[in-house]
Parts: C-alpha cells; structure tokens; sequence
C-alpha cells in the first residue's frame, strides 16, 4: 500500500471530525431523551401515549382541518370525558405546564410551533412576548 | 392550382391565428368556470341575517353587538381609520346604500347610523381571488376564513366591495391588554386578513351569533333562509328590503329593513 501511514490516519482523523456531534453530545450529558412532564388530572390523554409521542403534530392538523374546512365540531374521547377538537381549550387545558411539558422537548429539538402567536394557554391569559 | 412557398405559409399563418382567436373567443363568451363554481349551491341550510334599521336607530348610542363580537373574538380597538380592525361596525346610511340616497335627503336620515359586517354574499368576490383558498364558502353559505392558510397579501381586501375586511397591520396582543383576551377564541398576527365570521364557531354547535345575543331590542334576526318556515323567511317574505350594492351581483347575505 502506497503511503498507508498518512491515509490510515487520515481516514481515523476524517471519522473523529465526522462523528463530532455524537460524541460531544454523549460526553457533555446533553444526549438525553427530554422528560416531559405530564402534569394532568385526567389519566387519559385524548390518543395513546406513544401515538402522541410520535405524532401529535398530524393529530393537531387534522383536527384543525376538520374543524375550520369542515365545521365538524364534534368532540373527542379522553379516558370518558368529552373534550373539543381545541389546541387551548383540550391540550393546554390538560397540559396547563407548556414550559416542562411542550417546550421541554421543543427546545431540545429545537421546533418552534408559531401556533401561541394566536391561540392562548389557559393558566396566563397575559403571556406578552 | 399552383402555391409557392410564401404563399403558403401566409395562409398558414391566417388559419393558424383565427384558430387561436377563435378559442379565446369561444372561452370569453362560454364564461369563466370558476365563477359558476361559485355561485352554484344545493344547500339545505344557508344562514343570513335580517338587520331592522329602524330598531337600531331608536337606540343611537348602543354599541352591545359590536362589544360582544370584538371581545368574544379579541378584535383589537384601534383608532388610525387606516389600520383599524372590524368585523361589526356603524356606518352612516348614505354611505351603506349610495344608491337609495338622494341629494335631498335629509341630513339626519343620510348619517342615521346603520349597523355593517361581513354580507356572507353568495357569490364572494374575495374567495374567487385567494390565492391560497385561505377563504371559501362553506355548504351552508358562511365565508369563511383560515388564518392558518393565509398569506397576507391582501387581494381579498381589494376584491371586497363592502370593506369588510381588516388586515393586521400590527400584532393585535400588543393592543390587547391581557385581561381583554378570551382564552377560549385565538387572537390573530400581524400579517394576515380577517371579518366577521358569523360567528361559525358558535353556529356549528347551535348557539346564535353573538351580536344577535347581545341586541336587546332584538334588531338582528338570523337563521336559515334555506328553510321556507323558517322566521327570517317569513320576516322576509312580506316586507321590502335592501342589500348592500345588490346590483354588483355579489347576492349578500345580510338583508336590512328600513
Ligand atoms: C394566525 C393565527 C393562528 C396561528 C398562527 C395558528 N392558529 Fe390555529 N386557529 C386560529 C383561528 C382564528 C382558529 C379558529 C378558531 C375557531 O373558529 O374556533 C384556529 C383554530 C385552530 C384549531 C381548531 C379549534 C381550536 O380552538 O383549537 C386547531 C386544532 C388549531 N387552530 C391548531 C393550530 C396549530 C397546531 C397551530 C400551530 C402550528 C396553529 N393553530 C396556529 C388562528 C391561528
Ligand atoms: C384529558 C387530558 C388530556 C388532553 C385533552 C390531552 N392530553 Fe396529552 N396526555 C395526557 C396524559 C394523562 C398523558 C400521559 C399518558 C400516559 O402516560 O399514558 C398525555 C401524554 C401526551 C404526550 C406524550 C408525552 C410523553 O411523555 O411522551 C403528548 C406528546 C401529548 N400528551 C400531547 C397532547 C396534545 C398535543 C394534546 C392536544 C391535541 C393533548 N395531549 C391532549 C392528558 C391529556
Ligand atoms: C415527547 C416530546 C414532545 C412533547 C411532550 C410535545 N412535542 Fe410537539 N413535537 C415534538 C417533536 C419531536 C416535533 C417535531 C416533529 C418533526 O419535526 O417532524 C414536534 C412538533 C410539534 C408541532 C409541529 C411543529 C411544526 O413546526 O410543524 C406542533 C404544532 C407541536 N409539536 C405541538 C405540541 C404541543 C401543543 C405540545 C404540548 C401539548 C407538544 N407538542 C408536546 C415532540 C414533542
């Protein structure tokens, strides 16, 4: 091989700089699933847990569609309590903590749903930006 | 019979070009489709509203409708005539119906106030120019609006013959003060279109709009004009009534007794 003792490590130094951000992560204890803090009186939330997990974004849209295009304002099941199709008056109702229960894995993620531009959390009526 | 060259392809030419005029033509006068789309409606339920003018001006200084409206949907009160938001406002008669107005009228009957929306028209000039079909018309006659979908340029705005239509031109919290925002119902951005709704929120789970709830002299009258038993068709049946600028073709919804 032609010049093995400058590839070989060239090629180690190469991965090093490419796995960075894993390693970093891992050695700086940031690399952690975020808790989220679910805080409600209901045991139920309105879908299974790791369907909400996964896919609360799709389960927000959908119900903003049919809702505003549709005008189906029926409601939804959580555990046997009735709840409206409402980003403020369900999710945040039962998820009145957004600071340690959405943004906690928003700001690790670093999404950045505009939907508080216009609806408003229950608990602060007042929430100026 | 003998052609040269040039001699055919001018004929070409002037077949050609009458092919292509005669298309535009044919679309021209055929109508544009999207418009019949529009207008087009098997409805079962279409809500309108009858606004009795005479009732209203009995009590000149009342301003229950357009309180309850502005607070249960976070409107905010702005002062500049340029910026302002409104989905229920006064306006003078003379400029409501221009055309039922005479230079003799009276100077009182002329700025006798008369209460203006949204006319929820039957055939929307703002849906036909949305861009994004940020609004529509629903099955049931209301023209609805998405500010998840809208982009703020504002054709809506310049297509609407009532002025019906406010755009944010700041972010309406900083108006707001945090004890006038209902929780329930979302304010809106800077940047985006909004008007009276008919109160759709309150309708599709049976309750009355709210200005029709707040009017204690019972001026507005709301319901389905789909429905031949309906009050609002009997209140409609019998009696003469205008509509805002009916001869633009627009078929408002809002019908006013004067
Ligand atoms: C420009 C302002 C605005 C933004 C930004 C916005 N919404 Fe909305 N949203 C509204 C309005 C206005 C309604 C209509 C409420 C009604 O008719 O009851 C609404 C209704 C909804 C509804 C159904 C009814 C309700 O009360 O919740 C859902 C669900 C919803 N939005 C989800 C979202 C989500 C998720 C986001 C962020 C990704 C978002 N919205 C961002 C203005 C906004
Ligand atoms: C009736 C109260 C209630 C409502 C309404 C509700 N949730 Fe929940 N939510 C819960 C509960 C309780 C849990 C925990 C469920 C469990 O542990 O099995 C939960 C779990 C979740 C989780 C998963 C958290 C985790 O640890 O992974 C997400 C995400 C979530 N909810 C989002 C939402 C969104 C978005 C909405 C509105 C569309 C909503 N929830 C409406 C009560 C509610
Ligand atoms: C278990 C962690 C977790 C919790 C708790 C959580 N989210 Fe999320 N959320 C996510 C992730 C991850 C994404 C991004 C998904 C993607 O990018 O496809 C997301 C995306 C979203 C989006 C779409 C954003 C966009 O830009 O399209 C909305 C809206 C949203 N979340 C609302 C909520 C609300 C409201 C709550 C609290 C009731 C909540 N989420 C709680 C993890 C979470």
């Amino acid at each position: 091989m032609y010049d093995g003792t400058k590839i070989i490590p060239g090629i180690l130094l190469f991965m090093i700089v490419l796995s960075f951000p894993v390693w970093y992560d891992r050695l700086n204890g940031s690399a952690v699933i975020p808790d989220p803090e679910v805080k409600t009186e209901s045991k139920y939330c309105v879908m299974p847990k790791e369907y909400m997990r996964s896919n609360h974004m799709v389960l927000l849209d959908e119900w903003r569609d049919s809702v505003i295009r549709d005008g189906d304002r029926s409601k939804v099941f959580a555990g046997i309590i009735k709840y409206d199709k409402s980003l403020s008056n369900s999710c945040m109702k039962c998820h009145n903590n957004k600071k340690n229960f959405c943004d906690r894995c928003h700001e690790r993620l670093s999404v950045n749903p505009t939907c508080w531009d216009c609806h408003n959390l229950p608990e602060e009526a007042a929430h100026a930006n | 019979m003998q052609i040269n060259r040039k001699e055919f392809l001018k004929k070409a030419g002037i077949a050609g070009a009458s092919l292509i005029a005669g298309g535009v033509l044919y679309s021209l006068f055929k109508g544009d489709d999207i418009i019949t789309a529009v207008v087009e409606s098997s409805a079962q339920t279409k809500w309108a509203m009858l606004i009795d003018v005479k009732k209203c001006a009995g009590k000149p200084d009342c301003s229950a409708c357009m309180t309850a409206c502005h607070k249960g949907h976070n409107v905010p009160a702005i002062d500049d005539i340029r910026r302002e938001i409104k989905w229920i406002w006064k306006a003078d008669f003379g400029n409501v119906f221009p055309e039922h107005t005479s230079e003799y009228m009276d100077v009182a009957v002329r700025s006798q106030k008369v209460i203006v929306a949204c006319n929820q028209c039957d055939n929307p000039p703002c849906v036909r120019v949305c861009p994004v079909g940020a609004t529509w018309k629903r099955a049931d006659g209301i023209v609805m609006m998405d500010h998840h979908r809208c982009i703020g340029c504002r054709y809506c705005m310049a297509a609407c013959p009532y002025g019906s239509r406010s755009f944010n031109w700041k972010d309406p919290r900083k108006i707001l003060s945090g004890n006038d925002i209902r929780v329930e119902y979302p304010v809106r951005t800077k940047g985006v279109v909004e008007k009276c709704n008919f109160c759709a929120e309150r309708i599709d789970v049976g309750e009355m709009p709210l200005c029709v709830e707040a009017c204690s002299e019972g001026a507005i009258l709301f319901g389905n004009v789909a429905d031949p038993e309906s009050d609002i068709r009997r209140a409609l049946a019998g009696k003469y009534v205008l509509r805002r600028k009916a001869e633009l073709g627009t078929n408002p919804e809002i019908y006013y007794l004067v």
